[in-house]
């Protein structure tokens, strides 16, 4: 199955978001980022449902949380 | 034996059974490292940590991401001063600073810092508005063109005096200086409001008022410092970008290096919501009664000398027993049960303001869960002194 991930700067940023987007009706998991996808070495994002990245971007944004790039992951 | 335990300016006793359990239900839970593993039970620890951040923003007005744990108030002191005074500048420190901030800024001066003492308030002031006046007076005389910051310790852990935040951080923040807050003795006695206050910095231990155990403290950061320029004070693992070489540049993790104490954290986020549901001003209330109490009691007693008497307490009160040792007079109340402390109490400042830095003196100290019956029995104690 298809699902996105957020990558965050931290565990707390990537906490934080998920308690924004669930104040959005948002379900988000905090999750370690596979290897191939941290650029410094271990690193925190959350996973969520594909469809819900772009409001998941926006809501983010507006709510002055800072995250990295969404990647698109099967499995 | 039942001690009659008036030292809760050192450190509070006894704690909620409440937060007793939170401490119980992380270690047997929460016994992953937060921000490490993915497991359940780190992931269990992380979210111990974060409800802890989110319960002291939300009570002192702050970001949950600007919360950085540290071991007590004199950490997250010596963390938030040194991470925010750059070298070769000037500070403002007020004349009852703890040796938790008095030393830490003294260690600075091999950076070229230097510091000058403010007024806390005014002589023989009769309302809140001479003091303010007076402290505010004192620190635009000793502000120089270097000076980059004022710290201020918000309530004497051993006299009468509590420095007027709003004035000083509406003071900062027309001059472009950063605000540190020591809030050792008030935080969990009264409202605090980071922002309202033009906080920078604001430090306080997770053991005295808000009713943690010890090894907790923090300082929640406010937005107007970029993290990255924050100097580091410790360095190691953060649980991300393992391959740099520097701490990661945004806070939390910016300054939190190593493993963090989470039965401790969960306990004092158990203690926020302690003091949150009785209410802080509840809390500050009924201690400053207890002290009023205790000090018209003493006043009784010919051979206790108080000192500064007519100012109103809030927690704690400080007296002399005529000849005898402060030291002396401690142990013998030692010895029936009645726990305070003598000495200086860290806060030579204090002492010298009212003329007990050679001598010391006693202070007792209330908390949340004495009575009056404390009191009295250190009255009845004292009598017999």
């Amino acid at each position: 199955m298809k699902h996105c991930i957020i990558s965050m700067p931290s565990m707390t940023f990537a906490q934080k978001a998920r308690t924004v987007l669930a104040a959005n009706a948002i379900e988000a998991l905090v999750s370690k980022l596979p290897h191939e996808l941290s650029e410094k070495g271990c690193a925190w994002g959350i996973s969520l449902a594909c469809k819900d990245t772009e409001e998941a971007r926006r809501i983010l944004t507006v709510s002055d949380v800072p995250f990295k790039r969404v990647w698109h992951r099967e499995g | 034996m039942n001690y009659v335990y008036l030292d809760n300016a050192a450190t509070a006793y006894p704690k909620p059974p409440s937060v007793e359990s939170a401490f119980l239900t992380a270690a047997h839970t929460a016994f992953g490292n937060a921000g490490r593993s993915s497991h359940h039970p780190a992931r269990l620890a992380a979210d111990c940590l974060y409800d802890c951040r989110s319960r002291i923003a939300s009570h002192f007005g702050g970001d949950a991401t600007r919360v950085v744990f540290c071991e007590s108030a004199t950490h997250a002191l010596n963390l938030a001063i040194k991470a925010l005074t750059p070298p070769d500048s000037h500070l403002l420190l007020s004349h009852m600073e703890h040796n938790a901030t008095l030393r830490p800024t003294y260690a600075l001066q091999k950076k070229g810092v230097s510091y000058s003492l403010y007024a806390c308030g005014a002589k023989g002031a009769s309302n809140e508005q001479e003091d303010t006046a007076a402290v505010l007076a004192s620190l635009e005389k000793q502000r120089k063109q270097n000076t980059v910051g004022v710290i201020a310790c918000h309530r004497s852990n051993c006299l009468p005096l509590t420095l007027p935040l709003q004035a000083i951080g509406d003071y900062c923040h027309k001059n472009g200086l950063f605000f540190i807050v020591d809030a050792a003795q008030s935080a969990g006695t009264c409202r605090i409001d980071l922002e309202r206050y033009h906080i920078t910095a604001l430090c306080a231990p997770g053991h005295k008022g808000l009713m943690g155990f010890r090894g907790t403290g923090f300082v929640l950061f406010g937005k107007a410092v970029k993290d990255e320029a924050l100097q580091t004070l410790l360095e190691g693992g953060s649980g991300s970008d393992s391959l740099a070489l520097t701490m990661p540049s945004l806070l939390p993790e910016r300054l939190e290096a190593g493993t963090r104490p989470i039965e401790v954290i969960a306990a004092l986020a158990e203690g926020i919501r302690f003091v949150e549901g009785v209410g802080c001003e509840s809390i500050g209330e009924k201690e400053a009664y207890l002290s009023a109490y205790l000090k018209d009691r003493l006043k009784r007693l010919k051979h206790i000398r108080l000192l500064m008497p007519h100012r109103t307490s809030h927690a704690t009160v400080l007296f002399q027993v005529d000849g005898k040792s402060p030291s002396a007079v401690a142990e013998a109340l030692s010895d029936g049960g009645i726990c305070l402390r003598d000495g200086l109490h860290c806060a030579p400042l204090a002492h010298r303001l009212v003329g007990s830095e050679k001598t010391g003196a006693l202070r007792a100290s209330f908390g949340y869960f004495n009575t009056e019956r404390d009191a009295d029995a250190l009255v009845y104690a004292l009598k017999h002194q």
